[in-house]
């Protein structure tokens, strides 16, 4: 299985509604999402900003709405992944299980 | 309050006095030069809540530092390390800034944004209109605290009503 299907693995994942996976090179990779217009446009245009913050790799984004379906970025590997939760599905808890989950895309 | 020189870009601290007109007027104490620029938007009723908000806000044990950014005006509040230049946190509020508007054209209805690099959060909130709260602390969820802060001062959410 390569990379990116082990990543698509996410799609699987409790709480997890809908995703987005894009190469670091802001090419879309997998989008598995409904509710973005051009969702890779918008990871590419944030993961580059948060890079110019820190100079560094971030760990990850958390969005915040008010509907509870919370938006998430994460780097993995040479890809970055946003996801969609579930509005019944708790944010920190699921924060937890995809770090936990991309930790090995990520060593 | 502390102000930055257009010119040095060294940190001031002037008495309030100094920015009555809305405009920042006063002498830089590193390098001499005459400051006179405009302060932005935010009415003094603003500034009398969002300044106590930063002091309340750095009183937590977790809390580095905060600021408050505006697209126009650069930082225009810090509680800041010293450590951290004007341009530094110019910077870092721009992207910031950029990023909620980003996100905000396909999630209207985002409150605030958590950023997590180097073991650092970066916490990403809008006060009124076109002004931005940005808070670093280290330790993860602070959220709720935040919020809490934020809405005794009077600010609500989503982003888009103050934002557009």
């Amino acid at each position: 299985m390569s990379v990116l299907q082990q990543l698509m693995q996410i799609g699987k994942m409790d709480g997890v509604d809908q995703y987005v996976i894009i190469t670091e090179q802001g090419q879309p990779a997998a989008v598995k999402i409904r509710d973005i217009s051009d969702p890779e446009k918008m990871l590419a245009s944030c993961c580059n900003a948060f890079f110019e913050i820190g100079k560094t790799r971030f760990n990850s984004c958390i969005v915040r709405r008010t509907s509870q379906q919370d938006f998430f970025i994460f780097p993995a590997g040479k890809y970055f992944i946003g996801v969609i939760k579930h509005k019944d599905f708790d944010s920190n808890n699921l924060t937890q299980k995809i770090s936990s989950f991309l930790a090995e895309f990520n060593e | 309050m502390i102000l930055f020189c257009e010119d040095c870009g060294q940190k001031n601290t002037v008495d309030d006095h100094h920015t009555l007109t809305g405009r920042a007027v006063f002498i830089c104490a590193s390098c001499g030069y005459a400051n006179n620029y405009a302060l932005g938007k935010l009415k003094p009723e603003s500034d009398r809540r969002i300044q106590p908000l930063l002091d309340n806000i750095c009183r937590d044990k977790d809390v580095i530092g905060a600021f408050v950014y505006n697209a126009q005006n650069g930082c225009i509040i810090s509680r800041m390390p010293d450590f951290l230049a004007a341009d530094d946190l110019k910077k870092m509020g721009r992207l910031m800034s950029q990023s909620l508007m980003v996100l905000l054209k396909d999630l209207p209805d985002m409150t605030d944004l958590t950023l997590n690099i180097a073991n650092k959060y970066l916490h990403s909130k809008p006060l009124i209109s076109n002004f931005i709260l940005i808070v670093v602390t280290c330790a993860a969820e602070r959220s709720d605290f935040l919020q809490k802060i934020i809405d005794t001062a009077g600010s609500g959410s989503p982003i888009k009503d103050k934002m557009s």
